[in-house]
């Protein structure tokens, strides 16, 4: 609940501050922000199935995002950048639908 | 947890999680299945089964952790704001420059119509000046060659010539106006006796081109926009002349030609009114001094805005 007001005050206070993201890293918010879509609905499950850890959220919050921006940085050095990002979004959609499924069925038994 | 408990123990391990917990190395043969399968991190089974193992951790750790985790969500919620800010920041930086040259554009556009409005009001304070000083008779001597120069706005009956891009000129350019069809004419009303003619507008001078440029056809200075308009001031039996002269009758079975198709209209109007050109730089052949070397050349050069 507490983390659910984190998030929500989280949004209000990007909303409020509107940092400015330097130039260099532009290209890795989407892909940082799907990985975080990953890492929250993971967390949302775990909650769910009365498994959630901190510990492992934070991790995988973290590395979700540094792995999906270094493969997205490594793409571009490669001049491969728009190909792996649209597998990094493949990959950390199909885990975001599943994680959602799961979430659904415990939610509505359906 | 239901579906989880049917699952093959892994020890495939996510970083981070607590050591100690082994288990044999498996790893899926199928990574795509395994994918579709498996959405949820390990890592919360690992750590749920090392917890119900060893007991839950101190109060102060998972206070701790339960801090950074508040602290992760906050995180989340500025990465998801900051990126949604920026994706619709973005948008608009676009359209506003797109509308900084639309504008741009547009004072350029309202700025040489000034100045084209300013030249001929001056022009016309010239003209007024310049009659007021001449006498009579170099006056009249004037304007008829101003009239036949096409420095001088001249009104009378005359003809009016117009041309238009056929229906699909936008695939077939065969369909469009072109600068020589504007070219051949005026020539056959030059020819059929005209006295004053202008495209669109634009009065033409002994030396004003009509050129393409691209896809455009610029008249003297500015460029023409179809239909064209060539209006001819001249003599009554000018239009006769000008519908029997070979250029017309190809121009009329253009018009009738099914893949073509071009707009050609010739009118009779009275009253025409046609403005005067734009003074056109003059150009003046100059004998060249003698130079050192003694070889004085009969070549002249032209000196461009001599006046």
């Amino acid at each position: 609940m507490i983390a659910v007001l984190a998030l929500i005050a989280g949004v209000v206070l990007g909303v409020v501050l509107n940092p400015t993201v330097p130039d260099a890293l532009q290209p890795y918010l989407p892909i940082a922000v799907v990985a975080a879509l990953d890492a929250v609905f993971g967390g949302v499950r775990a909650k769910l199935d009365g498994i959630f850890d901190d510990k492992q959220f934070v991790i995988s919050f973290i590395s979700n995002v540094l792995v999906a921006g270094f493969i997205v940085y490594l793409g571009d050095k490669l001049g491969v950048g728009s190909q792996l990002s649209i597998g990094v979004v493949v990959v950390l959609g199909v885990r975001i639908f599943g994680n959602v499924a799961a979430i659904r069925r415990r939610l509505f038994k359906a | 947890m239901s579906e989880r408990s049917e699952r093959p123990e892994r020890a495939e391990r996510p970083e981070g999680q607590e050591p100690g917990a082994p288990a044999p190395r498996q790893f899926p043969t199928d990574m795509l299945s395994e994918l579709f399968q498996s959405p949820l991190d390990a890592g919360y089974a690992d750590a749920a089964r090392a917890r119900g193992e060893r007991g839950p951790l101190p109060a102060t750790t998972r206070r701790l952790r339960r801090v950074v985790t508040v602290v992760a969500c906050l995180i989340i919620g500025i990465l998801f704001s900051v990126a949604y800010l920026q994706v619709v920041e973005r948008a608009p930086a676009r359209a506003t420059a797109r509308a900084g040259l639309i504008q741009d554009m547009k004072q350029r556009q309202a700025h040489t119509d000034d100045l084209a409005r300013q030249a001929e009001t001056l022009q016309a304070e010239v003209f007024r000046m310049r009659e007021e000083a001449l006498a009579d008779t170099s006056l009249g001597q004037l304007r008829e060659l101003e009239a036949a120069t096409g420095m001088r706005k001249v009104t009378g009956d005359g003809v009016v010539v117009t041309l238009a891009d056929g229906p699909n000129a936008a695939n077939e350019r065969l369909a469009r106006v072109l600068d020589i069809d504007l070219q051949l004419v005026t020539n056959a009303l030059w020819a059929a006796g005209a006295e004053a003619v202008s495209v669109n507008g634009q009065r033409l001078t002994s030396v004003t081109p009509i050129r393409g440029a691209g896809s455009a056809i610029i008249v003297g200075n500015s460029h023409v926009i179809g239909p064209y308009q060539v209006a001819a001031i001249g003599p009554p039996e000018m239009v006769d002349r000008f519908n029997d002269s070979q250029t017309a009758a190809v121009y009329r079975s253009i018009a009738g030609d099914k893949q073509q198709e071009l707009g050609f209209e010739v009118d009779e109007r009275d009253d025409l009114e046609l403005p005067a050109a734009v003074l056109p730089r003059l150009q003046y052949a100059v004998v060249p001094k003698p130079s050192a070397s003694g070889s004085p050349s009969p070549s002249t050069s032209p000196s461009g805005g001599g006046k």
